[in-house]
This record gives structure tokens, sequence and C-alpha cells, in this order.
């Protein structure tokens, strides 16, 4: 256990990965997206997306997890499953701190009516049905989905190549558009937006929760017999 | 001799190249083997095998007794750095060492400090920012301060200029003598190494060619220089390795130790001998490995 707690302090010995540039990023968004509500001269609710874009650079962050750090790793002698653990660790610290970090500014703009502007970008109500735990839980789950995401598919290519990562890509892709044929040829689209209202948001962060154990599963498979 | 490293029938195959083709080694605990050979040979194959970060085709590998893949009690008693081993991204030496201290039970930080200064490796550049020299180095530092009970060492010395070098032959062979391990170096600068190796292992296109100790290889050829009749009656029937001639003059290296009525036949013929390097003999061993049988296991 302590080896994988190692491979932790090993992924944050640089900050730039895991501290650094999703901090940018939140900033980044967050100022543009201040000076964009100010430039809209209207006094309606102003929405904004890219404030979510910290949550969806975690893909890229998952990314660098795999690629920056797996070749070191293998030099410092750790095991594919202490380097897995450790990594997945922490994904799910560093998903936790910015899920914590959005509720603090999602209860601020709801504090100042919209940063003053009447403006979201955090949704927070939106997320927690208007239960910080809740949306707490809603930003960590997006957040580590996204990490792992990114993780599977950087040691995809590590493993396979190119070929072998477009190859996952268009069986995901395949995946789902089956799912939607299959949804609309059964016109069970009416069954599915009832089964994701009635499961609410706790429901929908299980499913998240599940998705991400499964694409986890996928990339400790893989990196089993990944080289450095 | 006890064997810490078993490496049984290994074959590693790429889709259309033969890495490794059927070895079977072992390395002697707490000794220096040098694992010589050409580039290509198959050197950092078979070490990223043994150190789990390769896989192998067929066959098996043990060190301590048990199979490293996946094995954390194993892996953490070995250290094996690249000759191209990737670094974190932004990461600087200090990064490297801290993480190495980390995962290394032996680490001596106190060490790796003295190296840093006796390499002059500028501690606040990032690593991708390091002259080839100074990122062998890294390596070179992280291989001798984590003391790993055994230490693979790839071609460490890249880039590295005669002198720092010479700090490394220097250093690992003081560490040694005072932290007795297990160390496998990678080279194809065989006469610098020499005097280090106790136990030489050479690979050639994939074939152990040579395992022996360091010191019976080296009365196990010998160059006859001469007169070239004289040279060609003398080495008839004899394994020759290698030819040299100038006008009536011949050089040739034969394979075998001289008996003392060889000697005596060399002195009658007005013969002379020169010692046969290990680098020459390893050079022309690999240059006709494939029309001089092996020589496993001589005189272990």
């Amino acid at each position: 256990m302590s080896r994988v707690l190692d491979v932790v302090r090993m992924h944050l010995l640089v900050r730039l990965t895991f501290v650094t540039l999703p901090l940018i990023i939140l900033g980044g968004a967050f100022a543009l997206t201040l000076a964009i509500f100010a430039l809209i001269p209207s006094d309606g609710i102003k929405i904004a997306g890219a404030g979510q874009a910290p949550l969806w650079y975690f893909l890229s962050v998952g990314v660098m997890a795999q690629t920056r750090t797996f070749p070191f790793s293998q030099a410092m002698s750790t095991t594919r499953r202490e380097f897995f653990l450790g990594t997945m660790l922490t994904g799910l610290l560093a998903s936790g701190a910015l899920a914590a970090l959005f509720v603090v500014l999602g209860l601020i703009e709801k504090a100042t009516d919209g940063w003053g502007m009447n403006g979201r970008m955090y949704f927070i109500d939106d997320f927690g049905g208007g239960n910080v735990a809740v949306a707490f839980l809603a930003y960590l789950v997006i957040a580590m989905l996204a990490f792992t995401t990114g993780l599977t598919f950087a040691t995809v290519y590590k493993r396979f190549k190119v070929l072998g990562l477009w190859a996952a890509i268009a069986g995901v892709v395949v995946a789902l558009l089956l799912a939607i044929v299959a949804i609309t040829k059964t016109s069970s689209w009416p069954a599915v937006g009832d089964f994701l209202i009635d499961a609410g948001p706790l429901g929908l962060a299980a499913i998240g929760v599940a998705v991400i154990a499964v694409v986890g599963l996928a990339d400790y498979l893989v990196l089993r017999r990944t080289q450095p | 001799m006890t064997a810490v490293i078993e490496v049984d029938h290994l074959t590693k195959r790429y889709r259309e190249t033969l890495a490794l083709d059927d070895v079977t080694v072992t390395f002697a605990e707490n000794a220096i083997t040098g694992l010589l050979g050409r580039n290509g040979a198959g050197k950092t194959t078979l070490m990223s095998i043994i150190t789990a970060q390769n896989f192998a085709t067929q066959g098996t590998v043990r060190a301590f007794g048990a199979e490293p893949y996946e094995n954390a009690a194993v892996l953490s008693r070995m250290c094996f750095v690249r000759e191209s081993q990737q670094y974190q991204d932004e990461s600087k030496p200090h990064h490297a060492f801290a993480a190495a201290r980390m995962f290394f039970a032996n680490w001596d930080q106190q060490l790796a400090e003295s190296l840093v200064e006796e390499f002059r490796l500028p501690m606040n550049r990032t690593i991708k920012k390091l002259s080839r020299g100074q990122l062998s180095a890294v390596g070179v530092i992280i291989g001798i301060a984590s003391r790993a009970e055994i230490t693979f060492f790839d071609e460490p010395y890249l880039g590295l200029d005669a002198v720092a070098r010479q700090v490394f032959y220097d250093r690992l062979l003081a560490d040694y003598a005072s932290h007795p391990r297990t160390i496998v170096l990678s080279s194809h600068l065989i006469d610098e190494i020499a005097h280090l190796i106790e136990n030489v292992v050479v690979i050639d296109d994939g074939r152990i060619i040579v395992d022996t100790d360091a010191e019976s290889l080296r009365g196990e050829a010998t160059t006859i220089v001469g007169e070239r009749s004289a040279v060609e009656t003398f080495t008839l029937g004899r394994r020759v390795i290698h030819t040299d001639a100038l006008g009536n003059t011949m050089a040739a290296t034969v394979l075998g130790q001289l008996t003392e009525a060889d000697r005596h036949a060399l002195t009658q013929a007005g013969l002379d001998t020169e010692p046969v390097s290990l680098q020459q003999l390893v050079v022309r061993m690999t240059q006709h490995a494939h029309q001089t049988s092996p020589m496993n296991g001589a005189s272990r």
C-alpha cells in the first residue's frame, strides 16, 4: 500500500499536470466567462458553459498521467498494479479538489446573484438539486470520468499505437450508435428519459461511478501488458 | 557462484526479428557482470525482460528465486535505468532523485549529492534541457545511489566525456566494494570496463556466445605474430578467429590456452605472441559467431 501512495507522491512531484495546469484552466475560464458576462448588455440570466472547462480538461490530465509518468514509474521498479492504483487515487484526489473548488465557486455564484451580473457558469443547483453534497459528487464523478477515459485511451495508444487508439475510439462510437439505433427502433426514448429523470442526480452519479469502474478496469487490463 | 538471476530458454520475437533466441544464462550474486555485444544484439531486451518492463515470447526469468512480473517484492530490489529513459515532463533532476528516494529502500542521499557535484549536474534545469551526457549522469546517479540489490546499467555512458566516464567507473567500483551487490553493466566500450567486470556474458544476434569469468577469458585467445608460413604451420588445426597479413608477416588470433609445448614450439619457430584484449576478443568472436562454436561455461 505504501508503494501505491508513493506513486501518488510521484505524480505530484512535478505539480504541472495535476495542479498548475488545471488551476490555469480554471482561472482562465472563470476570467473569460466573467468578461463575457460583463459584455452582454442584458439583465436576463446569462448562461456560459466555459466554466465547465476544467472538468473536461481532466481528460488530458488522464492522458498526461499515463504518457508522462508511466515510463518513469517503470524505472522506479513499481508494478503495473501499483502504478494503476496510485494513478487512479491521484486522479480521485485531484477530482475531489476540483469538485470542492467548484462547490465553493458555485456557492459564491449563488450568493452574489451570478457575480452581480445574473450569470451562471457553475450551475450548482442544476448539478445538486439544491444539495451541496450531491453537487460535489456530480462534479467529482464528471472529472473522474474524464480522467479515467483519458488515462485509458492513452494506455491503449501506448500499447497498441495509433491503429489501436482509432480502433478503440471507433469501437466506442459504434457501440454508442448501436445503442441509439436500438433505442430509436424500439421507440424507447421516452422510457430512457423517464429512467434518467427517475434516477435523479444520485442515480446518475451511480451510473457514472459504474462507467468509471468499467473504463478503469479496461485501463488496468491493457496496462498489464504495456511496455514503457 | 550463487545465481541471483536465472534466465531459462528465453525467446523474444518481434514481428519479423528474433531479438532473443533461446537464451539460457545466469547472473552471479554480488558480482559485476559485463553484458557485452553489438548494438541490436539483444542486451536491452534481455535486461528489460528480467526487470519485467518487457515480455518474453517464450521462456522464464527468475530473480531472487521468483518471477519478477508484477512482483513488488522482487522488483523493489532491482533497478534498471534505460539508456533512453524517459522522465516526467518538466521534471528536474531533483524530482527524479526524490522519486528514487521513495522507491528504493537503500537510497543514499549523501552519495547522490556527492555524485551530482562530481558530475557537475545542473539541478535546476529541466531534464529535457540537459545535454546527452548530463542525461546519462541522471541515470548513473539513480543507478549507483539506489543501491538496489540488482542494478542494471544499460550503456550508461552515452555522451559522458572521458573524465565523467572515469568518475562513473571509480565511484561504481568504490561503492560496490563497500556495498557488494549484483551489477550488470551493458557496454560496447569493452576495454574501458574490462578491469571492472568479474564475469563476461557476450550476446550476439540474440544468442549467448560467451558466458564465463573474465579471468579465464583473458588467456582464452592469443595473437601469434611472425613469418607467414611459420604462423600458418603453427595455427594449423587450431581455431583461428582472425588473421591480418602484411607482406610476409602474419598475425593470427587463435582460441584456446597455450600449453608449455605450444610456447616451446613458438620459440623454436621464432614466433612472437601478443595478448588479446577483452575488446579484441569480443569483436573477433562476434564477427565470427556464426563460424565458431560457442564457448559457454568455459572453465567455470
